[in-house]
């Protein structure tokens, strides 16, 4: 067991070198052009200066984060929620399927974040509207990979449990749901970065606290190094939702996990 | 008689028909599903359009009989009203929108192309660039945006800077994973067959990755449109986003429902232009395709 994981680790960091070295040449080359070409630092501070403008604003970010990691939380639970109950609903009856599914695929390919101003309208500039918003553009990758999943079991598996009178409710919970959790998993990994992305474009429009309306506060005040702060503590951030949702992915379905030969790939905003 | 038959040539003979036979019937059993479920699917068209339907007629009478002031819900028939009345204004931001979009998406689509070429010929290039793209991939994008917005002033160029950077990723990703995962055997085949390497990744390479640049595209085309109004939300002069935030500003729910409506409208159209490229240029892909991929936007 041990060479074997020595082994790995070499090769991971033979692989890791690349990157390394090409992040430090990005480095050298940002803080060689502002010393080059002499740029303000309102324009494009040296990465030094941002390190330590993090570093020293840490206690402001911290507290904007949290509630913009709040308003994302509680978004993407709600859309859990929504999500799990209206597949479940979805796949049990097909006229509601024949209704319903339609119509989430046509809202999914709209943009959907530009409708936050109107969260905002109705519901002031407090966290709900941030909620709603977080867990509106959660909602649709999560249901729509949950009803994929409820219903693309392979159909021997179910002639197999019907050979073996199993009851529809039997099917349901022993070949359906396990079924339904990789992709319900992917569907969570993406909605905790899309409802990320929800709560910080509600915070754009209209807000008084969290990440978003530091950038929008930065933005006015052409406040540099704090936009570059504040672009490093969203990067935290998604990582660790993104972390958290694989942590918990490979704890609750780790026969999948461990099976998985490629890793999805995500695209967002 | 059959004595002086040359055998190979016969085994030849018949599984070159057999082959042909597998693919025509394939061919025929897809286009066969295809106008069924096309059937199907214009009789399944009545639910959600009848629901749709529906939910505006409960709309609208909510509004009425529950006289909810126009600022907090306009009625439907306000706002397809407030749509026609405003028409001049609408189109005139809906362009700005549509400039930038289709410019930063249309960049996007130029510079990912040889980059992804680039990165599948040359291994310690991707070894190099590949981590750092994944890694950048995760950054959230619309935060730049304001980045953007402060060294560029509130013009057209940083949105369209935002497009381009949000159009790219999807894109420039899905052409190299095609670009890559081809079948081991057809690589095999190539080279047994002393096919060069350019010609290889002409004939079979290039052919390989369209479905999935393709995706790419339907996606980037979504996310394009996302990131320039979310760049007119932060600051601009024109545009649907800016119209969003101006409606927003003034209470003027009407106005807002309408710009929403054609935004939605705008995007329906990019989504189905790129859509009907796809059916156009890789027709033997899409013929072929048992099930449509769901894109996923924000």
């Amino acid at each position: 067991m041990a060479p074997n994981r020595e082994y790995k680790w070499t090769i991971g960091m033979k692989r890791a070198l690349y990157p390394i070295s090409t992040t430090i040449l990005i480095l050298f080359l940002w803080q060689m052009s502002i010393v080059l070409f002499s740029l303000p630092e309102f324009i494009l501070p040296s990465p030094f200066v941002v390190i330590r403008a993090f570093f020293s604003q840490l206690n402001l970010l911290f507290n904007h984060a949290l509630v913009t990691l709040y308003e994302t939380i509680a978004g993407l639970i709600l859309a859990i929620i929504f999500s799990v109950v209206i597949s479940i609903i979805i796949v049990w009856s097909k006229g509601v399927e024949k209704t319903i599914l339609p119509l989430v695929v046509f809202f999914q390919t709209t943009p959907k974040i530009a409708i936050a101003p109107l969260f905002i309208v109705w519901f002031g500039f407090g966290y709900t509207p941030k909620i709603i918003i977080s867990f509106w553009v959660a909602y649709f990758p999560i249901a729509i990979s949950m009803i994929t999943g409820l219903r693309d079991v392979e159909p021997e598996t179910i002639d197999l449990t019907k050979s073996m009178s199993a009851t529809t409710l039997q099917t349901f919970i022993k070949v359906r749901i396990p079924n339904s959790l990789p992709h319900f998993f992917s569907g969570l990994k993406l909605g905790g970065l899309v409802a990320m992305l929800g709560s910080i474009t509600g915070e754009f429009v209209g807000s008084d606290a969290g990440l978003g309306y530091l950038i929008v506060m930065a933005n006015h005040n052409h406040d540099v190094k704090l936009l570059f702060s504040v672009l490093i503590a969203l990067v935290i951030m998604g990582r660790t939702i993104y972390a958290l949702t694989g942590w918990i992915e490979k704890h609750t379905i780790s026969w999948h996990v461990a099976m998985r030969t490629e890793e999805e790939k995500f695209f967002t905003a | 008689m059959d004595f002086e038959r040359p055998i190979s040539l016969e085994i030849k003979k018949r599984e070159v028909s057999k082959n042909q036979l597998f693919l025509l019937r394939k061919q025929i059993k897809a286009m066969r599903k295809r106008i069924v479920e096309k059937i199907k699917s214009q009789k399944d068209a009545l639910y959600p359009i009848s629901a749709a339907l529906g939910l505006i007629v409960i709309w609208q009478l909510s509004v009425y009989l529950l006289s909810i002031p126009k600022f907090l819900l306009p009625g439907p028939i306000l706002v397809i009203n407030e749509i026609f009345a405003r028409w001049p204004l609408l189109f005139q931001h809906a362009l700005v929108t549509l400039y930038e979009t289709s410019v930063g998406f249309g960049i996007a689509v130029i510079i990912s192309i040889p980059i992804a070429v680039i990165i599948v010929w040359s291994k310690p290039v991707e070894k190099m660039v590949m981590p750092l793209m994944v890694f950048l991939q995760t950054i959230p994008k619309i935060g730049i945006a304001a980045l953007f917005i402060v060294w560029f002033g509130f013009g057209y160029f940083p949105k369209i800077l935002i497009s381009f950077l949000l159009a790219y990723f999807p894109i420039v990703i899905q052409l190299i994973t095609g670009l890559r995962d081809i079948e081991p055997e057809v690589m095999d085949l190539a080279k047994s067959m002393s096919a060069s390497p350019l010609q290889s990744f002409i004939k079979i390479r290039i052919p390989n990755s369209l479905p999935y640049m393709f995706n790419g595209l339907k996606l980037g085309s979504l996310l394009a449109l996302v990131g320039a109004v979310v760049g007119e939300f932060l600051g601009s002069k024109g545009g649907l986003g800016y119209l969003v935030i101006y409606a927003n500003d003034r209470l003027n729910t009407t106005l807002l429902f309408a710009d929403l409506v054609v935004l939605l409208l705008l995007g329906k159209l990019l989504f189905s232009i790129v859509e009907w490229a796809e059916r156009y240029l890789i027709s033997w892909h899409v013929v072929m395709r048992e099930k449509e991929k769901v894109m996923f936007t924000t």
